[in-house]
């Protein structure tokens, strides 16, 4: 049986909008078992969120119109990512949107949380958008270069659906060094803008030690529950576009059913064995100081650029 | 089919040697960079392993074992014994910065590739594509060389020199001849331990293996 | 007959209320209604030029020839596909600043309204010029009439920029006039691929000569010095238009010259070379941009930046072209190119235009001291906001759309088998670098004058705002928004008449509009907000208004971000580039401290002084033969008439 497309695409966000707290809370339960503790259950984000979606807000009386609109923004530009990006069936919205594009939306969420955090005239929040912003322009490149690499490794254009149906059909071939390295500076890159350590610790409450945090301390009430949404939203769609962009096999790549299960089964075995891995990583590390920070992403840009290269050598 | 698989093989050892070298050169502290060298040469062996197999060449063999001996595990633990002696403490801040060193050693990576593009098509051994990464990580080890104060630092950049070259020998025409491995083996060994008993002297004299302080010396 | 005679009439129209507009201004008098006739008659003249595109689209060679001619050729125009193009777009902007200069209240006068009239008319001559003489004319023109109008501006910033606007007007003409004797004709629409017959080597030289010389306009280094301190002291409308349509004319002119006139040369190094020019112009403009304190600092590197942005682009087409690429990439990064340049009149005069209302309505000049301007102008902040996420290139504005043209472009040409393919990833690297140093820049600027708490009396309390400014604000910031989401027309518009204008043998296919459509992206995002907005209204919940958290301590207006500290992280990270030093001095009495970061301009340091001093030394050695004694200048006399007497007989 063929199911359209758009109808898979509606799925896929609401699959991801549901499994995205999920996902936190996986972490959040692996982190505690390699610290000898029971941890929380891996529900508990969700109970968060409804907790936080029913409190009232409290604005500050220096914020404008864009301090309301910005959660709303960030929100909706994360369902637009989801019903983008490749979860069991290539090819979403593929007229629509391509890979750059994509990657200038999280560009949009970024500029949104950093002009929210210097609202209301806070220190914390000045402090969270310059640092942020200093992370970002040296994640950016890294970034694109990593993309270009499976793009050229591939060999199809920007346009998301072609890359894991190529990088499928090439088979062995496409486990050459250009992958492993573009891999391994996504998943710096991924550990960067998801604010993980050793970049930043998401449960810290100290302000010398946050990043992501700082610019959403003015936030309360539902403006809250939808910023912390969408930071996990943001978390779950860069796992998925490591799974199905850069490791793609076992996506579906036809509209049957028996396909689409099977897709939809692979990319959930993947997310928690990539949530395994995180908690792993980010329990064996600590947080790096703030300005050797820079050392890291640098060389995440620099293994970017050898993947390309190594194209042109190997 | 079977060169293919093999061509991969040798073109993941290639880049892994690239890569431990662009991380020695970002690296800060000295366990961790006699580690690296160790694992640079494991990569090395292997290659030549699979060099061997291919060509069936028994030279290649000897050459692999003599790596997997001295590289592997005895300079490494020479090294490791000269920094117990002398107690120093982790590397101070490299000339140019660490992400100044990254950077450069991507343009030194872009060079050797623009170099040795016309000269890969006329080869027709198995790794030819490697001759770019060979090139690279004896650059590399120059900059080390050139960036870091420490001498001990320095021999580890002269040590991936030396194996960037032996990389580009086994790439181009499957190995030298036997007689001149071993010398090189031996000029590396003597150099190592010339350098060991050099740190440990200056050391004693300055109480630091910086080598700038060693312009002292001029007045 | 009647073909001929629309064409003269259609120009006629053109510059005539122009013309008249020029003529009211010589009349000496202080009326503000003679100001105000010749601003309108500007006005007219912009409305006609934005028709051009639509006339010329129709009709297949308009080109007029000007009554007067003189001894070196007549003086031609030609209205081709792409100059009709830009002279559209550029007219809309020029209209919206002149109207935005109507406002009551800030002293100028009917001379300034003259100026702007003789900007128009020379702007659009130099976009159409058909005939070397006119092109070489409307040139200097354009740096004459900005120079005068920059008037109460710094007098060293001033002749700075008149200094080197007049360099690269040299370099322009000798590469005009080595054109012309190579070709044998003075017209340029007959000149065609000149760099057959030159050779590779004379037509990189001069390919590189003219992005030099059109550079000074544009900002190149080490040509951008005079950008900052003329920005920030000229009248605002010099300023806007100065950054918009004279860039809209420099790189038009560049474009032709390169691939049309002179064609691209089979060399190497050229692509290289300009490649390497303009990526350090754009991290430079970008990270200049980043330290700088007033915001109209801010804007003058963002334009070196997107300019150089652009001239990338031009260098990545020219590599294309060696390669010897499928022509639909020369053709796309072309325009690219050129819809970034239109992009950038947009957004650019908005927020010049923007920064400019703010400056009236406060008084104040500098960042640190502005803040909390969105509660007390909040029509204005929206359209800064607009402005600024244009500028940072964020969907769904026309900055994004450019900017995503561009890098697609070049990712997907990074397949194939060439030695050269190393550039392109680079290409990427810087610019994806300075898209987001430029982002970072633009958000600070726009978080600091409008969000958080004012910093000072003035900016507490302002003036209101006249209404005759918003209304230009208001339409420009619209058409950033709808040149983005519409923008698929836009580009076939540019590829079509480029393919057109420049002899390049490809029919543009509507590949482009398949990879990413702006209205469904932007509307299902739009949807969902409205959804969740009627969720939330559905379920009222209370709305308390508090102070910031403040720990407990009564906020003073300093107890915020300052713009230097925001900034800090990314000058420790670039440090090496910046040079920069901070000294602390403490005055133990007051017991206070000042805290004080010096930057260091390298190239006015290190490159332009030195010339200068130079050329000062020199000058003053000739100076030594004016001894002011009568007996020594009948001998120069004396002299010079024995050399020529003698020149003319021997040689």
């Amino acid at each position: 049986m063929i199911i359209n497309p758009f109808i898979i695409s509606l799925l896929q966000a609401i699959i991801i909008m549901l499994i995205a707290p999920l996902i936190t809370g996986v972490i959040r339960k692996f982190k505690a078992w390699m610290q000898h503790r029971e941890g929380a259950s891996i529900l508990q984000p969700y109970r968060d969120l409804n907790k936080l979606f029913r409190k009232d807000e409290v604005v500050s009386e220096y914020s404008s119109i864009l301090f309301r609109i910005i959660p709303f923004v960030c929100f909706s530009s994360m369902i637009l990512l989801a019903m983008m990006v490749p979860f069991m069936f290539v090819g979403i919205l593929a007229p629509y949107g391509d890979l750059i594009a994509l990657v200038y939306i999280f560009t949009l969420y970024r500029i949104m949380m950093v002009l929210g955090g210097l609202e209301g005239g806070s220190v914390f929040g000045g402090m969270g958008s310059s640092r942020e912003l200093m992370m970002s322009v040296l994640i950016e490149p890294a970034l694109l270069l990593a993309l270009m690499s499976i793009c050229v490794l591939s060999g199809g254009g920007t346009t998301i659906g072609d890359i894991p149906t190529l990088l499928c059909e090439m088979g062995l071939v496409a486990f050459c060094p250009a992958l492993m390295m573009a891999t391994a500076s996504f998943i710096l890159t991924l550990m960067a803008e998801n604010a993980r350590l050793p970049f930043d610790n998401p449960s810290t409450h100290l302000e010398l030690t946050m990043i992501h945090e700082g610019m959403l301390l003015e936030y309360s009430g539902r403006g809250l529950a939808l910023m912390e949404y969408s930071a996990e939203l943001r978390l779950t769609i860069f796992l998925v576009m490591l799974g199905t962009l850069f490791l793609p096999w076992g996506i579906a790549t036809t509209t049957g059913v028996w396909d689409i299960a099977i897709g939809l089964l692979t990319i959930v075995l993947k997310l928690v064995l990539f949530a395994f891995l995180l908690a792993i990583v980010e329990s064996s590390l600590n947080k790096t100081r703030l300005f050797k920070i820079p050392n890291l992403l640098t060389a995440s840009f620099v293994l970017g650029l050898l993947a390309i290269i190594s194209l042109y050598i190997l | 089919m079977d060169s293919i698989i093999y061509g991969n093989l040798i073109d993941i050892c290639a880049v892994a040697m690239l890569l431990l070298s662009v991380l020695a050169i970002a690296s800060s502290r000295m366990r961790r960079l006699s580690q690296i060298f160790s694992l640079h040469s494991v990569s090395l062996t292997i290659l030549a392993f699979i060099v061997a197999i291919y060509t069936e060449n028994d030279y290649i063999l000897i050459t692999c074992v003599l790596t997997l001996v001295l590289k592997v595990i005895a300079i490494p633990k020479f090294l490791n014994y000269t920094m117990d002696k002398i107690n120093m403490e982790k590397e101070v801040e490299p000339l140019i910065g660490i992400p100044g060193s990254l950077l450069l050693s991507s343009s030194l990576i872009i060079v050797a590739y623009l170099v040795t593009e016309p000269m890969v098509s006329s080869l027709s051994t198995l790794g030819r594509n490697c001759m770019a990464i060979s090139l690279s990580i004896v650059f590399i080890g120059m900059l080390m060389m050139i960036t870091r104060r420490k001498a001990l630092t320095e021999s580890i950049g002269l040590l991936l020199m030396e194996n960037g070259l032996f990389l580009g020998a086994l790439t181009i025409s499957y190995g030298m001849p036997l007689i001149v491995e071993f010398g090189v083996f031996f000029d590396v060994i003597i150099a190592v331990v010339i350098i060991g008993i050099f740190a440990y002297r200056i050391n004693s004299t300055f109480n630091s293996i910086d080598t700038s302080f060693m312009r002292r010396l001029k007045d | 007959m009647s073909y001929l005679l629309a064409i003269d009439v259609f120009v006629e129209l053109l510059f005539a209320p122009a013309l008249l507009g020029l003529l009211i201004s010589f009349i000496p008098t202080k009326c503000e209604i003679l100001k105000n006739i010749s601003l309108s008659l500007c006005c007219i003249s912009c409305l006609v030029g934005i028709s051009t595109y639509f006339i010329a689209d129709g009709m297949s060679d308009v080109s007029y020839q000007l009554p007067i001619s003189s001894v070196l050729g007549d003086y031609r125009l030609k209205f081709d596909d792409l100059s009709s193009l830009m002279v559209s777009f550029s007219s809309f902007v020029f209209l919206m600043i002149v109207i935005h200069s109507m406002r009551r209240g800030r002293g100028y006068t009917v001379k300034y309204a003259g100026l702007m009239n003789i900007l128009l008319i020379v702007c659009i001559a130099a976009m159409c010029a058909d005939s070397v003489i006119m092109l070489l004319i409307a040139w200097e023109s354009i740096s004459l009439t900005t120079f005068i109008m920059s008037y109460g501006a710094d007098d060293i910033a001033r002749w700075r920029y008149f200094v080197i606007t007049h360099l690269g007007g040299l370099m322009i003409m000798a590469v005009f006039a080595a054109m012309w004797y190579v070709s044998g004709t003075g017209i340029l629409s007959e000149m065609s691929n000149l760099s057959q017959s030159l050779g590779s080597g004379v037509a990189t030289v001069m390919i590189v000569l003219l992005f030099l010389g059109f550079g000074t306009k544009l900002g190149c280094t080490p040509f951008h010095a005079w950008m900052s301190d003329l920005y920030y002291s000229s009248p605002i409308h010099s300023v806007a238009l100065l950054s918009t349509v004279c860039s809209n004319v420099a790189i038009l002119l560049l474009v032709k010259s390169t691939f049309l006139w002179i064609g691209v040369p089979d060399n190497y190094i050229l692509p290289i070379l300009l490649l390497l020019l303009a990526s350090a112009t754009a991290i430079w403009g970008a990270m200049e941009s980043m330290i700088q304190t007033e915001p109209r600092r801010i804007l003058a590197y963002s334009s070196m930046e997107n300019m150089a942005m652009v001239m990338i682009c031009l260098g990545t087409g020219i590599l294309f072209t060696i390669m010897d690429f499928d022509s639909s990439y020369l053709v796309i990064i072309l325009a690219a190119g050129m819809l970034h340049t239109l992009n950038h009149s947009f957004f650019k005069s908005l927020m010049l235009l923007n920064v400019g209302t703010v400056e009236d309505s406060t008084g104040v000049h500098a960042i640190e001291r502005m803040g909390g301007l969105s509660r007390t102008l909040p029509v204005l902040s929206i359209f800064a906001l607009v402005g600024t996420l244009s500028m940072a290139a964020v969907p769904p504005t026309n900055g994004f759309v450019s900017e995503w043209l561009m890098i697609k472009t070049v990712i997907s040409s990074g397949v194939g088998d060439s030695v050269m393919n190393v550039v392109l990833p680079m290409i990427v690297a810087v610019l994806g670098i300075c898209g987001m140093m430029a982002a970072a820049s633009y958000a600070r600027m726009y978080g600091f004058m409008f969000l958080g708490r004012p910093r000072s009396e003035e900016v507490a309390k302002p003036n209101k705002v006249d209404r005759i400014s918003l209304v230009p604000l208001g339409m420009l910031a619209v058409c950033c928004v709808v040149m983005g989401v519409f923008s698929m027309p836009i580009i076939y518009a540019i590829a079509g008449s480029a393919c057109d204008s420049l002899d390049i043998a490809y029919v543009v296919q509507n590949t482009i509009s398949d990879s990413l459509n702006l209205v469904i992206l932007s509307s299902i995002m739009i949807l969902i907000c409205l959804v969740l907005y009627l969720l939330f209204r559905l379920f009222r919940k209370k709305k308390d208004i508090a102070t910031t958290w403040d720990c407990g301590i009564e906020l003073k207006p300093n107890m915020q971000y300052s713009s230097v500290g925001f900034s800090q992280p990314l000058v420790r990270v670039f440090h090496p580039f910046y040079g920069d030093t901070t000294e602390i001095t403490d005055d133990v009495e007051e017991d206070t401290s000042v805290y004080r970061i010096r930057f260091v301009e390298p190239f006015y340091t290190y490159v332009l002084s030195p010339i200068g001093r130079g050329a000062m030394k020199i000058a003053n050695k000739i100076g030594l033969i004016q001894t002011g004694n009568i007996q020594a200048y009948l001998a120069y006399l004396l002299i010079t008439l024995i050399v020529v007497l003698l020149a003319v007989r021997f040689v």
